[in-house]
């Protein structure tokens, strides 16, 4: 059977892409930017995908924001909270456990 | 500098955010970001790249609706109080509309309901129809306005809810009670009755005057067809009692009780009102208009149960409660 990927794989980013925004934005960062950074390391995000992310996060108070700016246009910078931090960390153990129990699942792979 | 392509783009997707805060916010950060990855991606900002870019970017439909995934018109907590809310304010409201037809009364409701006088008995029924598909529209266009407003402001609230039970309305086969021979003896008994009464006066509508003199109620002709409608419709009863005796089948009360809804029809139809002798001291028009009424309504819910009996032992197959 010829199952529909992208969709799954778009569940699974969802949790992923929260975890990989807050580890990103230990200094601070613009769209455009974070974007480009995560591209380097072989990873794409659809932009579309991360602004509104962006803002639900600032919404709950996990980032913080602000508009500075800069080579001639305003650009608005985000940067992680405390609470944002307490939740890097708890979400990082959830994953690693996860990634254990799967690998067990998996035969150790 | 402004460029007319990314300024229409922008426009799109305000048009698209329902939101009342940050959508400005929303707009710059787009814009921004637009205009650094053209410039970075094709070295220079034109009206053409800025198309390419905005094209990848994603058409404005989908980036309101990404923004927006958290914003809900109606809670999806609130669908069964929709259809219980809707169903209940229906009952009441079609209700009144009923009453307002029969009873020839104009009731307002400011600013929710004005249900005005219907007219004459045929009007009324040809209009009792034509509402019955507005009033649902209605009442479920002002539910979802009560959840839209519950949702964007209350969502803590908690809502009354109210377990229905239909199974009162609906009779149960397996505990039908068997048709009675002395019942029935009775019925026959009563038509007989009734028919001798009808042979003998002509009518079965009269008053005794004094003396053994008889005076009819109604003017000849209607009082004639109403006899007949009352015989028919006791009649009709008897045969359907009959037919219980062979086979129970809610497919046969149906068709009873539509006959005599129309029977009742047509006796709504003969303005009583005109025919009526007048009697001094007694307001014959109001007694019989309220008889009629209730008789009507009586038919009207016999009908009704027996349309959702059938309903039921369609789709009934354990589910008791009805919500």
């Amino acid at each position: 059977m010829d199952f529909d990927v992208g969709k799954f794989e778009t569940e699974m980013n969802r949790g992923f892409l929260q975890i990989l925004v807050l580890l990103c934005l230990e200094k601070s960062m613009y769209g455009y930017n974070m974007l480009s950074s995560i591209s380097k390391i072989g990873y794409k995000v659809e932009e579309n995908t991360l602004y509104p992310l962006l803002r639900r996060l600032e919404s709950k108070g996990l980032i913080s924001s602000k508009w500075e700016v800069s080579e001639n246009r305003p650009k608005k910078f985000y940067k992680i909270t405390k609470k944002g931090k307490a939740l890097r960390k708890k979400l990082l153990k959830i994953w690693k456990t996860q990634n254990n129990i799967i690998k067990k699942f998996n035969g150790g792979k | 500098m402004n460029y007319k392509v990314l300024e229409d783009y922008l426009e799109e997707i305000d048009h698209y955010l329902a939101m009342k805060e940050g959508k400005n916010e929303i707009l710059a950060e787009i814009k921004s970001h637009i205009l650094e990855k053209t410039e970075n991606e094709f070295g220079k900002i034109t009206e053409n790249v800025l198309r390419v870019t905005i094209e990848n970017y994603g058409n404005a439909k989908t980036i309101a609706e990404k923004y927006m995934e958290d914003y809900q018109i109606i809670s999806p907590i609130y669908k069964k109080y929709l259809f219980l809310y809707t169903g209940l304010l229906f009952a009441v409201h079609y209700g009144l509309i009923l009453f307002s037809a029969f009873s020839r009364y104009e009731i307002v409701f400011f600013p929710f309901f004005y249900i005005p006088i219907m007219g004459t008995a045929s009007q009324a029924w040809f209009k009792l129809i034509l509402y019955l598909p507005m009033t649902f529209f209605y009442d479920f266009g002002l539910i979802c306005l009560i959840l839209y407003f519950v949702t964007q402001y209350q969502k803590e609230i908690k809502l009354p809810w109210f377990e229905i039970n239909l199974n009162w309305l609906i009779r149960k086969p397996e505990k039908e009670e068997k048709p009675n021979i002395y019942l029935l003896g009775l019925m026959i008994l009563g038509l007989v009755a009734v028919l001798f009464i009808y042979l003998r006066f002509n009518t079965l509508f009269f008053l005794t005057v004094g003396s053994g003199k008889t005076a009819l109620l109604f003017n000849p002709s209607v009082s004639r067809w109403l006899s007949l409608s009352v015989i028919t419709i006791f009649f009709f009863e008897v045969l359907h009692y009959t037919s219980r005796f062979f086979i129970e089948s809610p497919w046969i009360k149906l068709t009873k009780d539509g006959a005599v809804l129309i029977i009742i029809w047509s006796i709504m139809n003969l303005q009583i009102g005109d025919a009526l002798i007048d009697f001094p001291g007694l307001n014959l028009s109001a007694i019989f208009g309220f008889i009629i009424l209730f008789f009507s309504i009586i038919a009207a819910i016999e009908f009704l149960k027996s349309l959702i009996e059938i309903l039921y032992s369609k789709k009934n197959a354990g589910s008791k409660t009805i919500k």
